[in-house]
């Protein structure tokens, strides 16, 4: 009598089961949905996620005008085709030109791929080179064909600025020898926290301690502000 | 790092779609071919429900009782020893041997795996034991019994191995199914399944044999649909055998039937006609023909397990379009499935699905399964159909199946002489399909004689034995078919 | 280390998740529990939803963990431990020891995920240790099941084959990420040579699988990874050709009833079980799971769909995508091409693993000798999916550390969020 009262009990579960099974798998579901919607709800209050700065293009080359900004992920492709994490349309540009990484406390590391150059701050960098001296800092100008590309990086990230031949370990004059001087003219206004074009004026003031930049990452500051390519910063105006 | 991302989204996106694969194999492979796994007679959980649950009763259309479980346990069959050995084929044995017999396929219905939870309670509750649903059959068991017998008669100088299949065209019921050598299922073991013969072996089908001559009648419907000018189609059959890449053709007994048309030549059953026309249809139209009629086909029938009838794919040379035309190449078809094709012929083209359960009962008495006729396929256009219907009759008022007609039935078929080789000698089968194109007698039947020796052809052998069917179905017209099997 | 207080609204989603899990457990265990009035199966009734409530609340605080992978990855070892239960209770104490094991497993490779900075002298330890592990049965072990892929150390066996996944994953995204193909290429064909000896095949399909798709993954090269496709059907026809074994899976794999007293009897035992579980299944504690050969095991799948139907068995399967999901998910938001890679290589393997026993026990593809992640009975198996876990773990929690230092340099040290 007790097997068939079990057989029966067992059979009646069946039914059970198979409902909480289903359920279980709706609700893992609607978890990844809703995850996904947190997700992008994140992705639109902090657009920056993920980068470490940007580069500002110093001229117009091909597709790109002056003053193009192009974010800078933490690891990713330079190249001339759209799947680039920094595309650069130009001439002189291969299809996946350099690949950079930004390295903790060190800078924006890049690899020319292979029989590829760039140049950094008027250097040639070729494959072999790029382990000694291919690191970008806060300010450097890349140039890569026909491209001039400035990188900024946001406040807070560290990096060691390189010693360079005749350069002041503090603020960097360039003036004379700075190879690109953007057709247009440099728009102060547009840039919080630059000086001018040569980072010549008060570069102490300019930069704080242990040389990290003074801008901090764009943000969409309270919930409900969408753009993060208009440049506000609404702490702009605690810097000189 | 973009191009990564897209990457693994990609990735993500084709182990999804392999897992939906998995899903939608699964579930098709379960829900179609779940009954025939379950069914088999290895499946142990089918031994263990055996102990708890008194099987249900098999019955014939008329209610006949043909198998039900005793007192003490035991499977009892018909009490008369013709009667169920007539259906043991279609029927089954305790153990399984007969690993498609309705004792086996049907265990679901039988052992009560189809009890819903409530009727469960219930019986519990009431304290009795569980029985199975009983199982009622479109087949009727007198009509086993008399074909049987008529093999019996016909027998005198073959083998008495064969098959037969009779089914109802309008519908698709299958009336009769017959393997022989049989055996008495109470005596189950003590025989040995490498007996003499293979008794446990479904040779309705189970088995598929070369059809011979039948097969014309899908060559000429190939021919009539494919052929221009097939009305003025003239064959002049000589002494001289046709030859094509190297074989020789000739015709039964070496006979030469003179000019004939299409019908004619269906008629006098002319293998040099035929391999004619075979070559001008060409390998891929006839294909194209035999597999409308279900040739090469996956039969998945609900209620039988059928082995799928070949035709082949291409011709290794001429020699086998030709033969292919006469059905002797490698053109194999069950009983059964040749005779859904004469069913076939006759419904206007029209095949039906052939079922064996008419009806599933509970033992409480609620009706749980109540079958319904289906299309299989459309093998032939009416017109075609119409044709080989007239051309059928001409085989049995003054061609090769002069044997099979009956009094006061038009009976309409087509003989074949098949032969083969079976442990290296060579065999001859005999067959005979056909029809009664009557409306209130909507039957077809496909009757196979093995081993019939060399002087004998089908129009002897088998032909007899469907006349006895047709006469057998002409005097019980009214017990068989009632209100709802015709249309 | 860091103290990690998940959001509310997860909090929530995740509680009612777990809610139904525990009560899926509970009232299975209670029934089993009534069928022989054992204590253990009552203690287990208790035992194993309190394990996974520890499980989803108190594992979250000692790193940022994804939860929904924790529930995920906890229903299914439960359900290992449940039917291993139903069917020999001995194997359902090892499983839930095997399981203990695994759950420090997963939270020393979401550790060495996180801790390890520079990946190159690590991988550069791993690969001869990886390498020797897989070469040791070869020497030390015996055969079973045609494969010589067993070691045992005193009344202990162990596969390396298994454990050397999660290595694997390591090196191989390592060398892809810094795209040093020449050394990728040698590993993987070391390996691959390796198994082949051992002559275990499925092994060797899954490490193949793996490392041809994050490839393709990384580089994006068609046309390369076009060449290692077909490479890989040439191999497989080579194999076919060459072993016997092959040979005969194959033909076993159309039609297992031709030899059913010995080699078929397994396929076939597993679609009866299948068929016999219809939708719903014939009970938990009913039917006849144990004749199935290697219930255990590779089998367990058609234990499940016997006894809990097939609805169920899609169910466990949407559980594997939910966690593939998730696993292609943490590997998407991965700041560093290396950690996407560890994620999505993680990932790929159960998922490529799961498809490959299920779709040998529903006869879409021959049979291999892998078995299901987590579900299925054996210590090397559950150690290796759940370090796998770890690994994307491992990954989703840096995912979120990088997250909250994104926040921190966005607001210096406002509350954007809730």
């Amino acid at each position: 009598m007790k097997d068939e009262l079990y057989t029966v009990l067992a059979l009646g579960m069946r039914y059970w089961f198979t409902l909480l099974g289903v359920l279980i798998v709706w609700r893992a579901f609607h978890w990844l949905r809703r995850d996904r919607h947190e997700k992008h709800r994140r992705l639109r209050q902090l657009p920056d996620a993920g980068m470490v700065g940007e580069f500002v293009s110093l001229n117009d080359a091909g597709d790109m005008t002056v003053d193009d900004t192009l974010p800078v992920p933490r690891e990713g492709v330079l190249g001339k085709l759209y799947s680039c994490d920094v595309p650069v349309l130009c001439d002189g540009v291969a299809k996946y030109h350099l690949d950079l990484v930004y390295e903790d406390g060190l800078g924006l590391r890049v690899k020319p791929r292979r029989g590829l150059t760039c140049r950094i701050n008027g250097e040639e960098l070729t494959r072999a080179g790029a382990a000694r001296n291919g690191v970008l800092v806060h300010g450097d100008v890349l140039q890569v064909g026909d491209a001039a590309l400035r990188l900024r990086l946001f406040a807070g990230l560290k990096f060691r600025r390189p010693a360079r031949k005749g350069a002041e370990s503090r603020g960097r004059e360039r003036t004379a020898d700075e190879p690109m001087t953007p057709a247009s003219g440099w728009q102060p206004s547009r840039y919080d926290g630059f000086s001018d074009p040569a980072w010549g004026e008060n570069p102490a003031d300019a930069f704080r301690d242990g040389g990290e930049a003074p801008q901090k990452k764009r943000k969409s500051g309270a919930k409900g502000v969408k753009s993060a390519r208009s440049a506000k910063n609404s702490e702009g105006g605690e810097r000189a | 790092m973009k191009r990564q991302r897209l990457h693994f989204k990609l990735l993500f996106l084709m182990m999804a779609a392999l897992f939906a694969l998995l899903a939608a194999f699964g579930a098709y492979s379960v829900l179609t071919y779940g009954n025939r796994w379950f069914a088999s007679n290895r499946n142990p959980r089918v031994r263990a429900q055996k102990e708890a649950v008194i099987a249900g009763d098999i019955l014939d259309r008329q209610g006949t009782v043909l198998a039900t479980t005793a007192a003490d346990g035991t499977r009892v069959y018909q009490s008369r020893e013709a009667a169920r050995r007539a259906v043991v084929h279609m029927v089954g044995d305790p153990q399984g041997q007969v690993s498609t017999g309705v004792e086996t396929f049907q265990t679901s219905y039988l052992y009560g795996f189809q009890a819903s939870f409530t009727e469960i309670l219930r019986t519990l509750l009431s304290g009795e034991s569980r029985r199975g649903d009983s199982v009622t059959l479109t087949a009727d068991s007198r009509l086993c019994t008399a074909i049987v017998s008529s093999f019996d008669g016909h027998s005198a100088s073959y083998g008495k191995r064969g098959a037969a299949v009779v089914l109802n065209y309008r519908t698709g019921e299958l009336l009769a199914e017959i393997s022989l050598p049989n055996f008495d299922p109470n005596r189950v073991s003590e025989i040995e399944a490498t007996a003499e013969g293979q008794p446990f072996w479904n040779r309705a089908t189970q088995s598929v044999y070369p059809p011979g001559s039948t097969f014309k009648t899908i060559t000429e419907a190939a021919a009539l649909r494919n052929l221009e000018h097939i009305d003025a189609f003239s064959f002049v059959c000589g002494e001289t055998p046709l030859v094509a890449a190297g074989h020789e053709i000739s015709d039964y007994g070496g006979g030469a039937h003179g000019a004939l048309d299409l019908t004619g030549a269906y008629a006098r059953s002319c293998n040099k006609a035929f391999a004619s026309l075979a070559l001008q249809i060409g390998q891929k139209r006839l294909l194209q023909t035999a597999e409308e009629a279900g040739f090469n086909d996956n039969f998945l029938f609900r209620d039988l397990v059928v082995e799928n009838s070949r035709f082949p794919v291409t011709a290794a040379d001429d020699w086998e379009l030709a033969a292919s035309g006469f059905g002797q190449s490698s053109v194999a078809a069950s009983p059964l499935h040749m005779c859904m094709i004469a069913g076939a012929v006759a419904n206007g083209g029209v095949m039906m699905e052939p079922r064996l359960l008419r009806q599933v009962t509970s033992p409480t008495g609620r009706v749980r399964l109540r079958y319904t006729s289906q299309v299989y396929r459309t093998a032939f256009s009416p017109e075609i159909a119409q044709r080989l219907k007239s051309d059928m009759r001409q085989v049995v008022t003054n061609g090769t199946g002069r044997a099979a007609s009956v009094n006061g039935v038009t009976v309409c078929g087509k003989t074949g002489t098949a032969d083969s080789t079976e442990n290296g000698q060579p065999i001859a089968y005999g067959w005979f399909i056909g029809f009664a194109d009557e409306p209130d007698l909507p039957f077809a039947c496909a009757v196979l004689v093995e081993d019939i020796g060399e002087k004998t052809s089908g129009g002897a052998a088998a032909a007899p034995i469907a006349a006895d069917i047709f006469l057998w179905l002409r005097q019980h017209q009214g017990e068989i078919v009632d209100a709802e099997s015709i249309h | 280390m860091t103290r990690h207080q998940p959001s509310r609204r997860l909090h929530r989603a995740a509680s009612k998740l777990s809610a139904v899990v525990m009560l899926f457990y509970f009232s299975a265990f209670l029934l089993l529990g009534l069928k022989d009035f054992a204590w253990q199966a009552f203690a287990l009734a208790l035992a194993v939803p309190a394990m996974i409530w520890l499980g989803t609340n108190f594992l979250p605080r000692l790193f940022p963990a994804d939860t929904l992978l924790l529930s995920l990855t906890n229903f299914l070892c439960a359900l290992g431990v449940l039917v291993l239960y139903d069917t020999n209770p001995t194997y359902a104490y090892h499983q839930a020891v095997y399981y203990a094991v695994g759950l420090v497993a997963m939270v020393c490779c979401v550790w060495g995920v996180r801790a390890v900075r520079r990946w190159g002298p690590a991988v550069f330890m791993l690969l001869p240790v990886s390498l020797a592990l897989l070469v040791l049965p070869l020497i030390y072990g015996k055969e079973t099941y045609g494969a010589t892929n067993w070691i045992y150390i005193g009344n202990l066996s162990a596969q390396p084959s298994e454990l050397v996944k999660v290595s694997l994953i390591l090196i191989v995204s390592y060398f892809m990420s810094r795209r040093l193909f020449i050394p990728w290429l040698l590993f993987a064909v070391a390996c691959l040579g390796i198994l082949m000896l051992q002559r275990d095949l499925g092994t060797a399909l899954l490490y193949y699988g793996v490392t041809l798709l994050l490839y393709f993954a990384s580089s994006g090269n068609l046309l390369m990874t076009g060449v290692g496709l077909v490479g890989g059907a040439g191999a497989a026809v080579l194999g076919y050709r060459m072993f016997a074994h092959v040979k005969k899976r194959v033909a076993l794999w159309r039609n297992p009833w031709a030899d059913y007293e010995n080699a078929g009897y397994q396929i076939v035992q597993g679609l009866m079980a299948l068929a016999s579980g219809g939708l719903i299944g014939v009970g938990l504690g009913l039917g006849s799971p144990r004749t199935i050969p290697v219930y255990h095991t590779d089998y367990i799948f058609a234990v499940i769909c016997e006894q809990f139907g097939l609805i169920f068995g899609l169910c466990v399967l949407a559980m594997y995508l939910a966690i593939l999901w998730r696993g292609s998910t943490i590997a998407m938001a991965a700041r560093h091409a290396f950690h996407g890679l560890v994620a999505m290589g993680a990932t790929l393997m159960i998922g490529l693993q799961t498809f490959v026993i299920i779709g040998g026990v529903i006869k879409l593809i021959p049979l291999t000798g892998v078995t299901m992640p987590f579900v299925s009975y054996g210590g090397s198996s559950l150690l290796s999916s759940m370090a796998l876990i770890g690994l994307i773990q491992g990954v989703a929690s840096i995912n979120e550390d990088d997250l909250r230092e994104d926040l921190r340099l966005a607001t210096d040290g406002e509350e954007a969020f809730e």
